[in-house]
């Protein structure tokens, strides 16, 4: 599927930044080459004639945090899908820890661990044999399957209704279930997009936690959230995608910096509403984004 | 694909379906208790009914007349008896169910008039007595009796009521039997034996057995029950797993999973066939046995006249074609379901392809259908025809061998498309309406100048109809006139209509684009060289596949004469050869084939174009040369960018068959050009050097298609 590409970027060990950031954002530390964990280099998809998300270039330590912004309509959840191998890029490259993602499309996945709001759950599985039958699927050894879910039960909280058959779980409890579904292989990369929509404060709190022992155990996350509090408190870097393109990069400091603002919020704003020279892909509508987004 | 994998993911979904109330209802509960619940009822309901109107009185009126004392006993024996006047209204009340039935007795004229009677109408036994008495030495033939011209009973009845059609059952018994009995009494009267009235005793014999009864039942009615449910058994979990896993956002979290497409597909289709497998077999099971229990049911302690029992080979090769329609109808199902996104979407999707399915099936029903060699190339018609002969045991292996190759190869076929279907991103995750532009066209989300496949598919399926329902009809009724609007008003303007009303490009749909002179020479050896290698293939296709056509090729050969439709010579050609040539090449090598190369290669949309183009012409017989001919007006039409050139090809083609058929058919030439026995093969040759010598001048002037794949 991956598609020759109209833009191809040779530059393949460049700096992260200097090809995401726009001209005014100064370029950020990337990390050591030894120490990243997840890399992408010039990922672009196309839906007809319109390029949902085009030329992204990431890379990501391990136990780093990345918060991807963007207003709705803006390629987040297309990044996502492509990194998560849900659908294929037409351009670009992605490698986890070695693995590289064209060569060894399975093996990638087994590094990837994905959850979004809107994840289902089997409504007819009970969280116990939902995890059993993805253990299998991740081909782990039974007693290691075992080991991790009953880790996974424990530090999730699932020991109550780990038996009960999913339809009659509450969002919350689905959602701890869904985390669990996610760590499970212990991936290296866990992508979670919209992680807390509709769960109440305690349930959110609970995933948010779940994220911070995530990165002390040395996953690289990135998270995708309309959430702006969860993003300040939990990420190390924040990248901005407007139109298909990161318009901006760095951690918090930066971006204020960068903004002349003194929070989040006003930078977001103050980044996707400014006139639009800065989005590089101007030449397409944002509705015909959003509509292939 | 990794096999435990496969095995993981069946077993998931088949634990999640048994899990699911509306598979065991759809998949055990129904065959299991709804079959005999419905059997009991309505049997026992009907034999109710059945005795209730044995037993029940009818009200039955006598119109203007009386009849003998017996009869009049026998029939007021179960039922009330009404004298009434024919002026009396009671037609009105047969209909309104007041009265069961009426008997009017109409005495013949000439024996009224001759005979005057105090009665006015009395039906008696008795007869008038013989002008000469027989004597014993006279032959036979010279008796002769003054015998009156017998009474004339008219029954009026309802035939929609069942009291009334039970009431004339009931009635006709009584009056065939008083006849008999009328008849002896005559023949007593003069000591004649009844032998002289019944040449002969009619004996029923039939040497079926029980068992070959019950078989002949069971072959009429499984493969069609059979085929029906396991169809229906594998649409609910074909949907479910597919649009309703979407629906559910499950597939999304599946495919984050190591897992390839194949072995997702693959798990959900073997999950699907096993539950239209088991729903087949327990339905099989479960109408059997309600039939057979049934049956003895009827006949309590006596001998049963119909035998179901089957052997286990019977069971053995029934539980193979099962699989047959398991294996094929899951991959149907999977197929559809898998473009819908949601639950109701997929329902959508399903249903048309079940009837599709099990429609043609009837045909295998039919009494008189035989299983022949195109029957057994027909999915499911084939599997209806070999489960009958199974049961009956007249199945050839050939057929059966057949059955299971032309299976095999559309099972495989929908596989291969339900795993196409499934790795299109579009389908796994698109959002808001379906857009069968974004799935079968590559200018998904594009303002579209030219028609699309979908924009083709809508057409033709109007065009369809409208030929079918109006053209056909128009043109049995008046030939030239018909054929006229349905050259023009049912393919022209409804191909440039939709085009005009969906803003495409006129010029580049239908590729208006002038054809230079040079080019006109080329297609004329095309068409003229051609025109004798369709005419040997019509007659080898005639001679060798469907002899029994040639008749009727004959027949419809004559029907495009000018006499037919009644026209003068220019007219006749400008309405079967320009007008053709106008209004069925804007359709099939302007719409249709623009549209097609917008997703297919220019050789496979020839291909299907012309496949359209013949299927129009509605004639089997015909389609394969009419292909042909389509083939060469779509390359054509490619070769040189502009629709004239197939226009002119077209309409010479026509010109010159009609020609033909005018002045040569008819001529000593013929004989010599068109032998009856044998095709002309020197006439092919001529014809295939004509024809090559055309191609290759042609490709020589328009060296590459300005239109390609786009």
């Amino acid at each position: 599927m991956v598609s020759q590409s109209p833009h191809p970027s040779d530059e393949k060990e460049t700096d992260l930044t200097e090809n995401t950031s726009p001209s005014e954002a100064p370029p950020e530390q990337e990390a050591p080459n030894a120490d990243w964990s997840f890399r992408i280099h010039g990922l672009g998809k196309c839906f007809g004639t319109h390029w949902a998300v085009r030329d992204l270039s990431l890379t990501l330590r391990h136990g780093e945090v990345y918060g991807l912004l963007g207003p709705n309509g803006a390629g987040k959840t297309t990044t996502l899908r492509m990194i998560a191998g849900l659908i294929e890029p037409d351009e670009g490259s992605l490698q986890l820890s070695g693995v590289d993602r064209d060569t060894e499309p399975l093996e990638a996945r087994k590094k990837i661990g994905f959850v979004t709001g809107s994840t289902g759950l089997y409504q007819r599985l009970t969280p116990l044999e939902l995890l059993h039958f993805f253990a299998k699927l991740h081909e782990l050894p039974k007693h290691e399957a075992q080991r991790r879910i009953d880790e996974l039960v424990d530090v999730l909280g699932l020991e109550s209704f780990s038996k009960q058959q999913a339809g009659t779980l509450s969002t919350g409890q689905k959602q701890r279930v869904n985390l669990a579904r996610a760590l499970l292989h212990s991936p290296t990369l866990l992508i979670l997009d919209e992680p807390t929509a509709g769960l109440d404060i305690i349930s959110a709190d609970f995933i948010l936690k779940t994220i911070q022992k995530a990165r002390e155990d040395g996953r690289s996350v990135i998270l995708s959230t309309h959430i702006l509090t969860e993003i300040e408190l939990l990420c190390d870097r924040i990248g901005i995608l407007l139109q298909g393109k990161l318009v901006q990069e760095g951690t918090l400091a930066t971006l204020l910096q960068n903004t002349q603002t003194s929070s989040l919020a006003q930078a977001f704003l103050k980044i996707v509403q400014a006139p639009t020279e800065q989005a590089p892909s101007k030449e397409q509508s944002p509705a015909a984004t959003e509509e292939v987004a | 694909m990794r096999w435990p994998i496969i095995l993981t993911l069946w077993k998931k979904e088949l634990l999640e379906m048994l899990r699911d109330r509306r598979t065991i209802i759809i998949m055990v509960l129904l065959p299991l208790v709804l079959y005999p619940i419905i059997g009991l009822v309505t049997s026992q309901a009907q034999s109710a009914r059945v005795q209730k109107l044995r037993k029940s009185r009818f009200r039955i009126a006598l119109i203007d007349a009386s009849l003998p004392e017996p009869l009049m006993r026998k029939l007021l024996k179960d039922n009330d008896i009404e004298h009434l006047r024919s002026k009396d209204p009671w037609l009105k009340r047969i209909a309104q169910k007041d009265l069961s039935l009426a008997i009017e007795i109409r005495r013949p004229k000439d024996h009224a008039a001759s005979r005057p009677t105090s009665s006015p109408s009395t039906l008696t036994a008795k007869t008038s007595r013989p002008s000469a008495q027989p004597k014993a030495s006279s032959r036979p033939s010279k008796l002769h009796f003054a015998l009156p011209p017998p009474y004339q009973l008219r029954i009026s009845y309802l035939s929609t009521s069942d009291a009334s059609r039970a009431a004339k059952r009931r009635i006709q018994e009584i009056l065939v039997e008083y006849h008999k009995l009328a008849i002896q009494q005559r023949l007593q009267r003069f000591r004649i034996s009844p032998n002289l009235v019944r040449a002969f005793t009619i004996e029923d014999n039939d040497i079926a057995s029980a068992q070959a009864r019950g078989r002949d039942i069971l072959s009429s009615m499984l493969p069609l029950l059979l085929i029906i449910m396991t169809i229906v058994g594998a649409l609910y979990p074909a949907v479910d797993l597919t649009a309703g896993e979407k629906e559910r956002g499950t597939l999304e979290t599946l495919l984050t999973a190591p897992i390839t497409s194949i072995e997702i597909i693959t798990g959900k289709y073997l999950t699907i066939f096993c539950i239209s497998m088991i729903t087949g077999l327990l339905n099989m099971l479960s109408l059997w046995f309600t039939f057979s229990q049934g049956m003895r049911m009827l006949v309590g302690n006596r001998k049963l006249a119909i035998d179901m029992t089957l052997h286990a080979y019977h069971y053995l090769a029934l539980l193979g074609f099962l699989a047959l329609i398991a294996a094929l109808s899951s991959a149907v199902m999977l197929s559809m379901a898998s473009f819908a996104r949601s639950f109701k979407e997929g329902q959508n999707y399903t249903t048309p392809a079940y009837l599709l399915c099990f429609m043609p099936t009837f045909f295998a029903t039919l009494p008189g259908s035989k299983a022949t060699l195109t029957t057994a190339m027909i999915p499911f018609v084939n599997v209806a025809f070999a489960i009958k002969g199974t049961i009956k045991g007249d199945l050839s292996l050939n057929y059966a061998l057949l059955t299971l190759f032309s299976m095999s190869v559309v099972t495989v076929a929908f596989l291969k498309l339900s795993a196409t279907i499934f790795q299109n991103e579009q389908v796994l995750f698109r959002e808001g309406d379906i857009s069968w532009k974004g799935l079968f066209s590559a200018n998904a989300g594009k303002r579209l100048t030219i028609p699309s496949i979908s924009d083709t598919f809508f057409l033709l399926s109007l065009q369809f109809a409208l030929l079918f329902y109006v053209g056909i009809s128009l043109q049995t009724k008046n030939i030239a006139l018909g054929t006229t609007i349905t050259l023009w008003g049912l393919f022209f303007l409804p191909a440039v209509g939709w085009a005009r009303a969906r803003h495409f490009d006129l010029k580049e749909t239908f590729r208006l684009k002038p054809l230079p002179l040079k080019n006109f020479l080329p297609i004329t050896l095309i068409v003229v060289g051609g025109l004798p290698v369709v005419l040997v293939i019509t007659h080898l296709i005639s001679a060798w596949l469907f002899p029994e056509w040639g008749e009727v090729a004959r027949q419809m050969d004559k029907s495009f004469s000018m006499k037919t439709f009644g026209l003068s010579l220019p007219v006749f050609f400008l309405l079967l050869s320009v007008s053709p040539g106008i209004c069925e090449e804007m359709v099939f090598r302007g719409f249709v084939l623009r549209s097609l190369q917008t997703r297919l290669k220019p050789q496979s949309a020839i291909l299907l174009s012309a496949f359209l183009f013949a299927a129009f012409h509605l004639s089997l017989y015909r389609l394969l040369p009419t292909m042909m001919l389509g083939v060469v007006f779509g390359w054509v039409c490619w070769r040189t960018g502009s629709i004239f050139s197939t226009m002119y090809a077209h309409a010479l083609h026509n010109g010159l068959s009609l020609a033909i058929g005018l002045w040569i058919t008819n001529k000593p030439i013929a004989k010599w050009l068109f032998p009856s026995d044998r095709p002309a093969y020197w006439l092919l040759a001529v014809g295939l050097v004509i024809f090559v010598a055309g191609v290759y001048w042609l490709q020589r002037l328009s060296p590459s298609p300005t239109e390609q794949r786009s």
